[in-house]
Formats: structure tokens, sequence, C-alpha cells
């Protein structure tokens, strides 16, 4: 019961999420954080065919969760690029590291199977390095006399909540049961937060 | 199960830390950043005002008043009672101009334009014939709701007639043209035919090596923290006419109002 009311949970903030990026997209279609709409849409519908290949197939839907973890990642790496021009080399190095773990994973035969850790762990920590940088710029700008009306704050604080979240799950995940109805919940709790954040950024008025 | 616990725990602090640790930092720096920003914002202000004051007091010039005095003597003794009132009258309605319009931040174009008809008229007195002055209006400008910081055409217009048309053989005269340019934003030229700049600042060792008066300096400097400060956004140019055409002579000055003036 508590594995459903969490799955639940889980998609309905996915989905204010998507609503409120499609809603306010007249407010940041023209800035770097744009491209969060699209990523939006592509959260859910991998969402629905995660689900409805766990539903109503036999078909093991790791495989998408995988496809999103290389996607996800190759995104904020992206946006990061767009929002730290100065930091251009030591995102292209971290990406470069972050694929080639990806591929190390793919050829240990777990693409199919299980989630794949190792590029799971290195793009969280590259997150929390990306953030931190990034947030230090921020604090180093006259903007920051603004920052709760900054779409870039906003989604940096997302990523930094559920990445540093996530590290302890990382960390202990051989002996924990990912399965779980608890696991679900918080895992259920970061997203919720994820996305949370993501739907003050989307709302934020931002300031010309 | 305890391990269970023990990730728990950990997600919560370290996300609990996390954003403790960033709102903390970024208020604390934003805040610092607010106090800096209105220091600033005071010492503008307060060296706005200083200049405000040294502007004023360039406008009552001792010397002024005195010549002014000296000439208004001189028709008395000349039995010229008629003159003599009129231009004590002129010259009291000046002064309380003076003390009105130094109280306000900014006046209409069509009150600066009285006050600087009356001072050219109490001039007149000094020079005789010798100066003359006409003041151009486009009559696409609205002079009585456009509005200019105060008394930031008399500086002008007394460097024009001290420095251009005082060393000058013959008739002076002193123009002062408004033009329109488009909504919130009008340019004022005030050209003279006296020396020009280059010759006055040869004559004159008070003057700057960059050919600037002390109170075109002050007159930059007011305009400078009018801008800093977000109330006007005045261009301030000053030509040698020699430098662009070798048969006219004096010095052209023009403030340009740009459109994000705001009303005061």
């Amino acid at each position: 019961m508590l594995f459903i009311i969490t799955k639940i949970l889980l998609h309905l903030t996915q989905g204010f999420a998507l609503f409120f990026a499609i809603k306010f997209w007249d407010r940041y279609k023209n800035g770097d954080q744009r491209f969060f709409l699209h990523f939006m849409i592509y959260v859910v519908i991998s969402e629905i065919i995660a689900f409805c290949l766990g539903y109503f197939t036999t078909v093991n839907n790791t495989f998408i969760y995988n496809i999103y973890v290389l996607i996800c990642f190759v995104f904020y790496f992206y946006w990061f690029l767009k929002v730290q021009p100065a930091k251009k080399s030591m995102i292209k190095i971290i990406m470069i590291i972050f694929i080639v773990s990806y591929i190390y994973a793919v050829f240990q035969r777990q693409f199919f199977s299980s989630i794949m850790m190792v590029p799971f762990l290195v793009g969280t920590l590259s997150i929390l390095i990306l953030v931190s940088f990034l947030f230090t710029d921020m604090l180093k700008s006259e903007d920051v006399t603004e920052f709760k009306n900054s779409q870039k704050f906003w989604f940096a604080t997302a990523l930094l909540i559920f990445n540093i979240g996530f590290l302890p799950i990382l960390f202990f995940q051989s002996v924990l049961d990912s399965h779980s109805s608890y696991h679900g919940l918080i895992m259920m709790i970061l997203n919720v937060l994820l996305y949370g954040c993501f739907i003050i950024g989307f709302s934020v008025k931002i300031k010309k | 199960m305890n391990e269970l616990y023990v990730v728990i725990s950990l997600v919560g602090v370290f996300v609990a830390i996390a954003v403790v640790l960033l709102f903390v930092s970024f208020s604390n720096r934003k805040n610092k950043l607010i106090r800096e920003n209105l220091e600033t914002a005071l010492k503008n202000q307060q060296r706005q005002h200083e200049l405000e004051l040294k502007a004023l007091r360039g406008q009552m010039n001792p010397h002024f008043v005195h010549n002014s005095l000296n000439a208004i003597q001189y028709y008395i003794q000349q039995n010229d009672v008629e003159t003599s009132e009129a231009y004590l009258a002129k010259f009291s309605k000046l002064m309380r101009q003076f003390f009105d319009y130094s109280r306000q931040q900014s006046i209409s174009i069509k009150e600066e334009l009285e006050l600087i008809k009356n001072y050219l008229d109490i001039e007149k007195l000094r020079f005789e014939e010798k100066l003359e002055y006409s003041i151009i209006v486009d009559p696409n400008l609205d002079v009585e709701e456009e509005r200019i910081p105060s008394m930031i055409l008399q500086p002008i217009v007394e460097n024009a007639i001290n420095h251009g048309l005082f060393h000058k053989q013959g008739k002076g005269h002193v123009s002062i043209e408004l033009s329109y340019i488009n909504e919130g934003n009008f340019e004022i030229s005030v050209i003279d035919n006296g020396i020009g700049i280059k010759k006055a600042s040869a004559l004159n060792k008070n003057l700057q090596k960059d050919n600037k008066s002390h109170s075109s300096k002050v007159l930059e400097e007011r305009l400078y923290y009018l801008k800093e400060s977000n109330t006007w956004n005045v261009d301030f140019t000053i030509l040698d006419r020699s430098s662009t055409d070798n048969s006219l002579s004096g010095t052209e000055v023009t403030l340009n109002f740009k459109e994000n003036v705001n009303e005061n």
C-alpha cells in the first residue's frame, strides 16, 4: 500500500512540475532554463512508458531508467555549460568521465538487468561539484540580492537537495532492499523536493 | 532494518544541512550586498547634495551680486529711477527664484527659462548693448510639463558670459536652444559667439588644463551623481565651435536629457 501511495505521489509531483513548466513557459522561454520544459516532458513520457511496460507486459523496464540516467545527467551537464560558460572545460571533462563510466557499466551487462550504479554515483558526485561552483559564482555576483527570484537558484537547489540526499542511498545500496516500501518512501520524498524546487523555479517572476 | 534507519537519518541530515547552509549563506550575502549598496547610495546622495550646494554657491557668487548692485547704483546715480526700479525688481525676483528653486530637486523648463531670462536681463545691465540673447524653444517641447534638475542651465549661461563674451571685442550673443527629440528625450544647447573655450582657458590661468572650468566640472559631477541615483540621465558635451568650422567662434554646451528621465 505504502509503495503504491509513494508511486502515485511521485508521479503527481512530476505531473505538477510539467504543468507549471507549460503554464509559465512565456516567462522563461528565452532563458537558459527553457530546456527544462523539454526535460520535464521527457521525464513524464519516460515514467509512462516504464509504468506501461511494468504493468501490462512482462518486460523488465529497468533499461528505461538506465536510459533516463544517461539523458538526465547529460541534460544537467548541458545546462551547467549554458549557465557557467567560464567552467566549460571542466564541465566537458566531467561529462566525458560520466559517459566513460556509463559505457563501462553497459559493458558490465547491467543495462537490462539492474540500475547502473557506477554512472549514477559518478553523475551524482559531478552534479554536487558543479552545483557548489555555481553557488559560489552566484554568491560573488550582484544577482544574489534577488536569489529567491532566480530560476537558476531554484533549479540548482533542486539538484543539490536531490543529489546530496541520494548520496547515502548510493553508498548503502548493497545493504538496502531497493524494492522495499521505505526505500520507495525516501526516493519519493527526494523526488518531491526535487520537483517542488523545479515548480518554484518555473513559477518565479523573472526580473528583466 | 537498522541500515535503513541509518540511511534515512543520513538523507535527512544531509538534506537539512545543505538547505540550511545554502539559505543562510545566500541570505547573509544578500543582506551584506544590500547594506553596501545602501551605503554607496547614501554617500552618492550626500555628494549630490554637496554638489547642489556648490552649484548654488556658484550661482550666488559675490561678484555677480556686487556687479548687479553696482549697475543698479549707477542708474540711481544717473537719476534714472525707472530703469533702476525695473532692475531692482528683476534682481529681487532672481534672488527669490534662487532660494525657491534651490529647495527643489527639479523644476519645469518654463521656470528655469524664466530664471535664465531674469539673470540675462540683469547681466545686460553690466554689458549694456554688448550683450544680446535669444531663447529658441521647439514648439513640440512642452516646457510646462517637462522637468529638469533645478538651476542646471544658469552656470552654463554664466560661463558663456564670463569666459566667452567678457573678452570678446564687439557684440556678444548667447543663444539658448531647446529641441524636442522624442517623448522624454530633448536637448538644450547654450551657444555663445565669444572667444571659445580654447582661448578662454589660455587667458584664464584658473581654468583647468582640460579646457573645463571649475563650474563645468561641478556641473558634470552633479549630472554624474544624478545619473547614479537613477534620478536623471543627462549627457553633457562641450565644444569649441571653431574646431568644427573655422568661420565660427564661441562655445556650444549641449545637455541631452535621455528617455529614462524620471519625474521627481
